[in-house]
């Protein structure tokens, strides 16, 4: 390295130390510092990404110390993050983004008692998983079970249901077989396939009256088109994540017709705020997320056991609607209705 | 019922053939595995996108765009990277890994520029495909099959009769001796990486019409491609594409008796299968090793 460098590399260092001395500002001590493990990378990137501007909305004024782990998408990096989270960086609360990440990571936050709170958890009695498991997603029981009840108003006698292969969909399909009482048939693909077609012949061969699309979001676009060529004529329910601006979009009129049951939607004043700041409409995802951070704001600094007893107590009125949590962590009181898919519009039914 | 799985196997076939195909032309004549190729058929296919769905240029043209794209992208990863460590005389292995080191990069370009959330290029619209001896098939499915046999018959002939296509088999066959009559190895390593990319940029076009665009696509893809050449005979671009029909075939009528969550399981037991009791694939040339 010679001479001329070694000066120019000095006085960028120096430049750096300038601007960290005028602009950073230092999170004060009191304030409750929150770990998050979230996708922003890899296959789920795009919900992780919806997920994390909730919370960079909720914090925009710093009122939490908010640390970000990526897991990448991959659950068997989940555990690490949360290591690292509670051991590296001691953070007072954790928010965790899915079920599969959640489950992953249950012992490491039950013997650390760190109260967590996972936001996109839908997996039927997850909480019951520990006493220090909150969630702000209800739980998919409601969804489900409001496409079972408009079954069976209409009188269908079969059902198929075609399952992409996971942790939460499991937990669909399983609510769904419980409440179901008549014909049922279910067929399974993985998240990275691509061809669906052997399974909707299957499906097509059974000529159900409805089927049930408990698969990965991302995965809609292809199993709507391969279902719409292939002339399958029955009524179909998805799940509410079906929603999202991006899977609509990506979907078009394949999508029209298709049941959604959907909570009750975001506030007007978030769903301002969110185009304000992002200029795009907020995603599945980013209210519960937003809410998740509001709370613990109120919370403020506190032990762990004092912060767990808080959220026992919580009635808080959210971008997501009223939130309350059960005994075991649960979000209770959350409105299910259902829609119909219109030219990329909900329609309530 | 047998004629609707047939049809599934085709078109999966035709798709898995496009991309073993090139895959297997650029194997047969710089003798490494370029998996790199993947990510030529992702980035073409949004390119696709993003020239006909984000800036609105005309579709034809798009296409047209997309596949040129993938022939210079192609040639671009040969010259930038592939040429430089043959110079420093770098093995088929690291070869190898330096097209793992630019898959994995080029997806991660994809997911940092496009997004992860799934993409459609919404030109054709979705109808119910068209019945025939009792199967359905759309007029799409029908064009990747048929493109697909149309390019394999034009390659047949060029490797066969075309200048360029005698001095790649010369190549393959034995460099140096090519070199001492006057073919330039360099120069032929450049056009089987132009001509095995646009073949990737059709694939890419076609496989983003039928099965929408994401990210990861180009592994996928790779794996089964790969897959296939292997069953095929590797460095075999007949044998890529028969081992491609094979597989596609394997795949749809195994999972009709299996479950569905067996169909990577058919085709890796197929690929075992080949490796253990043929290894050199179906029309691949047993080579002693003595």
């Amino acid at each position: 390295m010679n001479k001329t460098t070694k000066i120019i590399g000095g006085i960028i260092v120096i430049m750096i130390i300038v601007a960290l001395i005028i602009f950073y500002e230092p999170i004060p001590k009191e304030t409750i510092k929150v770990g998050a493990i979230i996708s922003l990378s890899g296959r789920d990137s795009y919900f992780g990404s919806v997920i994390h501007k909730g919370m960079l909305l909720a914090n925009k004024n710093r009122s939490v110390d908010l640390i970000v782990e990526d897991f990448g998408s991959e659950t068997k990096n989940a555990p690490t993050a949360v290591n690292k989270l509670i051991n590296v960086d001691k953070v007072d609360i954790l928010l965790t983004e899915w079920s599969e990440d959640t489950l992953a990571s249950i012992e490491i936050i039950k013997n650390a008692k760190i109260p967590t709170i996972c936001v996109g958890c839908g997996s039927v009695g997850i909480t019951k998983e520990s006493e220090y498991l909150f969630r702000v997603w209800p739980s998919d029981e409601l969804e489900v079970s409001s496409l079972v009840e408009y079954a069976k108003s209409k009188n269908f006698d079969k059902v198929a249901v075609l399952q992409t292969i996971s942790v939460w969909e499991e937990s669909l399909v399983d609510v769904f077989k419980k409440k179901w009482d008549k014909d049922i048939m279910i067929q399974k693909a993985t998240r990275e396939d691509s061809d669906f077609r052997t399974q909707l012949l299957r499906i097509k061969e059974f000529n159900p009256d409805f089927i049930y699309l408990a698969s990965y979001e991302q995965k809609y676009p292809i199993i709507l088109k391969q279902l719409r060529e292939l002339g399958i004529d029955a009524e179909i329910g998805s799940t509410t994540w079906i929603n999202d601006p991006a899977i609509l979009e990506a979907c078009g009129d394949s999508c029209n017709e298709i049941i959604v049951p959907k909570y009750s939607l975001p506030t007007k004043s978030f769903m301002s705020e969110y185009k304000e700041e992002y200029n795009e409409e907020p995603g599945v995802g980013a209210d519960v997320a937003y809410d998740a951070i509001k709370i613990i704001e109120k919370i403020g600094k506190k032990s762990k056991d004092e912060i767990l007893k808080k959220l026992l107590k919580t009635n808080y009125e959210g971008a997501s609607g009223e939130i309350q949590f059960d005994e075991t962590g649960d979000r209770i009181k959350r409105e299910v209705k259902l829609y119909q898919i219109k030219d990329k519009a909900l329609i309530e039914i | 019922m047998f004629n609707q799985l047939f049809i599934n196997g085709l078109i999966a076939g035709a798709i898995y053939a496009l991309v073993a195909s090139g895959f297997s032309l650029i194997f047969f004549t710089c003798k490494f595995i370029h998996f790199a190729h993947g990510a030529t058929i992702a980035f073409s296919g949004y390119i696709l996108y993003f020239l006909f769905s984000s800036l609105g240029l005309n579709f034809w043209v798009s296409v047209i765009l997309a596949i040129v794209f993938a022939a210079f992208f192609g040639f671009l990863m040969n010259i930038v990277v592939y040429k430089r460590l043959r110079k420093r005389k770098a093995s088929n292995v690291i070869l190898l890994i330096a097209s793992f080191g630019l898959l994995i990069l080029f997806e991660s370009l994809i997911l940092l520029l496009f997004g992860a959330d799934v993409k459609t290029i919404g030109y054709i619209k979705i109808a119910k495909g068209v019945e025939f001896l009792g199967a359905i098939i759309t007029p799409l499915q029908i064009v990747i099959v048929i493109t697909s046999f149309i390019l394999f018959v034009l390659l047949f002939f060029f490797m066969k009769k075309a200048k360029i296509g005698k001095a790649m088999r010369a190549v393959a066959d034995n460099k140096d001796v090519a070199e001492v009559v006057g073919i330039s190895s360099e120069r032929i390593y450049s056009w089987s990486f132009i001509i095995g990319s646009a073949i990737a940029g059709v694939a890419a076009v076609l496989v983003s019409l039928e099965q929408n665009l994401e990210p990861m696509m180009g592994t996928h893809l790779m794996i089964k491609g790969f897959t296939a050449a292997i069953i095929g005979g590797i460095g075999n671009v007949p044998g890529a594409i028969l081992g491609s029909f094979l597989l596609g075939f394997a795949e749809n009528f195994g999972i009709w008796f299996l479950p569905s969550g067996y169909k990577d399981a058919i085709a890796f037991v197929i690929l075992f299968i080949f490796l253990l009791f043929r290894a050199q694939g179906i029309l691949g040339i047993k080579r002693d090793n003595k």
